[in-house]
């Protein structure tokens, strides 16, 4: 992908990357955070990611989940992998860490929610 | 016989708007309960497990269980009682209210009332798709249940119909899930959700967005099979020729929401056409004393939390009112003008500072906001951006509004 727009405003610019030999410039900012955004973009876009896990003991199938911190964008599908192969036990409290394994830089998986045990 | 209870305010329904108006009625001192059907509170809260709750509440970005879990711990705080599981059969102008619950039926008589029972979606049906009728047509709420609470898939190849909010975070969802989004299609020229969601929900996953673009047949026997794509020309209707089939296993409609005022109606409660809810005046008053009104009842909301802080000032009002029943305003309309959708609050008093809500027909850039009275300019502002899928607000002063009959918003695009 050589152009990404710009979610910094509504202005929505979008903005190109253009290689000179070793240079990199950028081009359609309308302004200095627009330079910003682009540049991690391209180099390295992160997301927050927010799914689900299994969990038993509780009254409902899913626990809701989200990653600690944004994680690159390119690890996205494997994280959903390695989730689908995990199934968590109630009781569990929101922020409790619920995966932490071989996420970079210290970044876990932590519920969303308070989920008891159904009794 | 059925047991009777006497409350100050009763909140029906405890989502992100209930739970709010039941705070703020509590922290007045009204003696307060929430009625809510489902089994917990939160509403449509708590399958909305995406990020993006509690940027103008909290000043944090939430998700709607981590968004919901906030207020549900300030209804406990306040010691509001809650009625799970419960179900309003009717409400009369005299705010007597009668309730499905675990316990049998319960007479409510309240000295006010906030509705608060949120909105529902379009269907298919109100679409008016032809064709026949597989399983596989979803609307993106209810696939948005079954994927994040039930655990159950929908589908493995989706058509998205809507680009709405609701519809670009399902896409994302159900790829992340495994399956395969072959595009949504709009039949608007332009994107109706949040742009941040057209990057991250979509460009990230090279979903296509086709814009002018509807869904005019849908296909299959048991299942379906497929759904015919057509351009629509600016009348939206579909142009002869430009049909392509498009073969997949599952129509999710993202095609619009509706507020669901059925027991509003049955109180006698004026409704407004332009936004599908209560006309109301600018404490949140409905056409029937001491019915108040507030969420995605009253007008849907394009975030949570707009509809919680509208709920906090209906709510502190439904308590004043059950205290003192002051109704002696002198309030003038206020009509909806050139190139906005609606304005609300529809009634005001010209003697207090009001905040007016509206939305704009279409997107735009350098636009005026202007405000008459007749033919007399009370206020103009310029906003650089519109977008139907933001809700805008604009301020008037008493002092602007001194001697003003009527008022009337509209939008002038640059």
């Amino acid at each position: 992908m050589d152009e990404v727009t710009c979610i910094v405003c509504p202005n929505g610019c979008r903005i190109a990357k253009k290689n000179h030999g070793r240079k990199v410039t950028y081009v359609g900012n309308g302004c200095e955070k627009g330079l910003d955004y682009a540049r991690e973009e391209f180099i390295n876009p992160k997301r927050m990611i927010t799914t689900t896990v299994r969990i038993s003991g509780a009254r409902e199938p899913l626990l809701s989940v989200r990653t600690s911190a944004p994680i690159a964008r390119r690890e996205v599908m494997e994280l959903m992998r390695r989730l689908s192969e995990i199934e968590v036990n109630a009781p569990v409290k929101a922020g409790e860490v619920v995966f932490e394994n071989g996420l970079d830089e210290g970044v876990v998986v932590v519920s969303t929610k308070n989920l008891d045990i159904d009794s | 016989m059925p047991s009777e209870i006497e409350v100050d305010v009763v909140v029906i329904g405890g989502g992100p708007a209930g739970m709010a108006a039941a705070v703020a009625a509590s922290k007045e001192g009204a003696h307060t309960v929430i009625i809510e059907r489902e089994r917990r509170l939160g509403g449509i809260l708590n399958q909305c497990i995406h990020a993006g709750f509690g940027l103008k509440l909290y000043s944090e970005d939430l998700t709607g269980p981590e968004y919901a879990a906030r207020l549900v711990e300030d209804v406990q705080a306040e010691g509001v009682k809650t009625f799970l599981n419960s179900m309003v059969l009717d409400l009369n102008e005299r705010r007597e209210l009668i309730v499905a619950t675990d316990g049998g039926i319960v007479k409510i008589k309240a000295s006010s009332v906030v509705l608060a029972m949120g909105c529902r979606e379009r269907t298919r049906g109100m679409v008016g798709i032809v064709g026949t009728r597989p399983a596989g047509v979803y609307t993106a709420g209810v696939a948005q249940n079954f994927i994040n609470v039930r655990n159950l898939m929908v589908g493995k190849k989706i058509v998205v119909l809507g680009s709405g909010d609701i519809g670009l975070i399902m896409a994302r969802r159900l790829t992340l899930e495994g399956a395969k989004v072959v595009c949504v299609a709009e039949k608007m020229p332009y994107c109706c959700g949040l742009r941040r969601n057209v990057v991250q929900c979509l460009d990230d996953f090279g979903i296509p967005l086709l814009l002018g673009h509807t869904v005019t047949e849908i296909r299959g026997g048991r299942r379906v099979e497929g759904v015919v794509l057509s351009r629509v020309d600016e009348r939206f209707n579909p142009v002869a020729g430009s049909e392509r089939e498009v073969e997949c296993d599952t129509l999710l409609l993202s095609v619009g929401l509706i507020p669901e005022n059925e027991l509003s109606r049955k109180a006698g409660v004026a409704l407004d056409e332009l936004t599908g809810g209560p006309v109301v005046n600018e404490l949140f008053e409905t056409s029937v004393s001491g019915v108040f009104a507030c969420g995605n009842v009253l007008h849907v909301h394009d975030v949570a939390d707009r509809a919680s802080l509208e709920a906090y000032e209906a709510g502190r009002n439904a308590a004043r009112w059950a205290k003192d029943q002051a109704q002696d305003a002198d309030r003038i309309p206020v009509y909806c003008g050139e190139s906005v959708q609606y304005v609300l609050p529809q009634r005001i008093d010209a003697s207090k500072d009001s905040t007016l809500m509206f939305r704009a027909i279409r997107p735009g850039k350098k636009t005026s906001i202007i405000v008459l009275d007749g033919k007399r300019l009370i206020k103009e502002k310029c906003l650089d951006y519109v977008n139907p899928a933001e809700m805008e607000t604009f301020h008037v002063s008493r002092k602007e509004l001194e001697g003003a009959k009527s008022i009337e918003l509209s939008i002038e695009y640059g």
